[in-house]
């Protein structure tokens, strides 16, 4: 149990230095705090990327997809993340120029302005509110829980939701974006590590790859299937999900704030180019675990076999030093992860709400002091919500993608056709977004989809309206 | 016609990977064909990207 503290500590110690190097470097401006002065370079950029992208989900959850699913899911995950990489040119190098050209700190502030419209940029931002919000309360449960099993169940699962989350306040609080970042390349590279340990360490008890993939095969060859386990990657399936990714990715505003801080599109083109190769190489780790779960632990069902990697490393022929290390990269990826949303929301709130609404002559340093302010509250809040969390926030979580993806149309209208108008993309996202919630309470019947998922008929009629509206003539004075 | 190529080559490859039994394919390092499938093809694109961000994306001073 020392040699887990020891590791945990280390890991802290490692954080706080980097970020008190991220402060030591800012200055009291939005630009520096909410975007570290425009001017991260090309391997902070990717790493940021990588790991504000890669929740504690890939670690868990994947695992446990993976015992499920099989093999299968790899294929879709990797691939499907990986096209990803092309809306960091369609969307991130655009986001970039325009917003690096007129100072925009904030996704909803670059599409309002954009556009001409504040009704926009209010519409906008509340999407990209109400998909946020429930993340910030879900990322210190999962947090907690990590750490309650990391030190053998002597830390209470909220004691360790609370210091880990005021341990990531205390750093975004006085580094802002610059510490945020650099962290993330400690973070990131912690994550990568750990992963790729626990996949090699499992796979030699089983006397290597090769040998662990046949004993699972000859368990169930189901998992090594194309469609995976009962069939569920269908090509409609695969199609739905590949679009998924690429349109709500970019559209997390933790992602699209990314795009506003780097240096150059060099940073850019290299994030683009190595993504692939990560995800090609990352995801299968998870995955397998997940897989080979079935030799040790046959049978688990769906709670069960979401603690699947728990589970494998707490086996008797897994170091307990070295599980504590693994478990501690699940901790990385959430605080990465966190971090983010928090700086993101904490921005938002104060350039389209406070800045917008209540005093547009706020001076820079008090931006910056209000960012710092809604840091801790975002994170008190969300700490409030996660002590007793109401079963509408993992709802809400669970459908964040495509309802953040009906924002796409939007922003890829505005940065490419000309004659986009604020009304039509207003109309757009409010009538979108209702039918979502239609189909999501049964009002609109399952079957309508065709056996897509709702992404792809939401994102038909979302890009429909705006070329519907924006074509009529009445929509011009917004 | 470079266009049509690479069209052509993604549904051969597409068809190829659809219709693949699922029984007996253990590949590299007895991965099954569908973790070596994508494998590959997310390298072909990293290699696509990178030469697309020489070739056609243009730096922005």
């Amino acid at each position: 149990m020392i040699a887990a503290f020891v590791i945990i500590a280390v890991y802290i110690i490692g954080t706080l230095l980097i970020s008190v190097y991220g402060h030591r470097a800012a200055q009291d401006t939005p630009q520096d705090y909410f975007l570290a002065g425009r001017t991260v370079g090309a391997v902070a950029m990717f790493f940021t990327l990588i790991a504000t992208n890669f929740s504690a989900f890939f670690f868990l959850g994947f695992a446990g997809a993976g015992y499920r699913i099989g093999y299968s899911y790899y294929a879709m995950m990797s691939f499907s993340t990986a096209i990803v990489a092309f809306a960091f040119y369609f969307i991130g190098h655009k986001t970039w120029k325009i917003s690096s050209k007129n100072n925009f700190i904030t996704p909803p502030e670059m599409m309002g302005e954009l556009l001409g419209s504040k009704l926009l940029r209010f519409v906008f931002l509340s999407v990209m509110i109400i998909f946020t919000l429930p993340y910030i309360a879900i990322q210190p449960i999962g947090a907690g829980k990590i750490l309650h099993v990391i030190s053998g169940g002597q830390i209470p699962y909220f004691l360790g939701a609370v210091l880990l989350t005021f341990f990531i306040v205390f750093y975004v609080f006085w580094g802002g974006m610059r510490s945020v970042a650099w962290t993330d390349v400690f973070q990131g590279i912690v994550m990568f590590a750990c992963i790729i340990t626990a996949m090699l360490v499992i796979a030699n008890h089983f006397g290597g790859i090769g040998e662990a993939n046949r004993k699972a095969y000859n368990l169930d060859p189901q998992l090594f299937s194309r469609a995976g386990k009962n069939g569920y990657f269908t090509p409609k399936i695969w199609f739905s999900f590949s679009l998924l990714f690429i349109l709500s990715v970019p559209m997390f505003p933790q992602m699209f704030m990314r795009f506003f801080i780097c240096r150059s599109p060099k940073s850019l083109k290299t994030s683009a180019t190595l993504y692939p190769i990560v995800t090609a190489i990352l995801f299968i780790c998870p995955v397998a675990i997940g897989v080979w779960g079935h030799i040790d632990f046959p049978g688990l069902d769906k709670a069960g076999s979401d603690n699947i990697l728990p589970q494998m490393l707490n086996a008797e022929y897994f170091p307990s030093w070295l599980s504590t290390a693994i478990l501690l990269g699940a901790v990385a990826a959430f605080m990465s992860t966190l971090d983010s949303q928090l700086l993101a929301l904490s921005s938002m709130i104060t350039r389209d709400i406070y800045l917008v609404f209540f005093k547009p002559e706020a001076s820079l340093k008090e931006q910056v002091f209000l960012g710092k302010l809604l840091v801790v509250i975002l994170a008190i809040v969300g700490l409030a919500i996660a002590y007793h969390p109401p079963g509408t926030i993992f709802y809400i979580v669970r459908e964040a993608f495509t309802g953040l993806s009906i924002l796409f149309p939007t922003v890829f209208c505005a940065f490419y056709w000309k004659r986009t108008t604020a009304r039509a993309c207003i109309l757009s996202i409010i009538a979108t977004e209702s039918l979502f919630i239609c189909y999501l309470v049964g009002i609109i019947p399952k079957s309508w989809c065709g056996g897509f998922l709702p992404v792809v008929p939401l994102t038909a009629v979302a890009f429909a309206l705006i070329v519907a509206v924006s074509l009529y003539p009445e929509d011009k004075n917004v | 016609m470079k266009w049509i190529l690479v069209f052509v080559t993604i549904i051969v490859l597409s068809q190829d990977y659809w219709n693949f039994s699922s029984q007996a394919n253990l590949q590299i390092l007895g991965f099954p064909k569908v973790v070596v499938y994508f494998f590959v093809l997310q390298l072909f694109l990293a290699l696509a990207i990178g030469a697309f961000s020489i070739k056609i994306w243009q730096e922005d001073k």
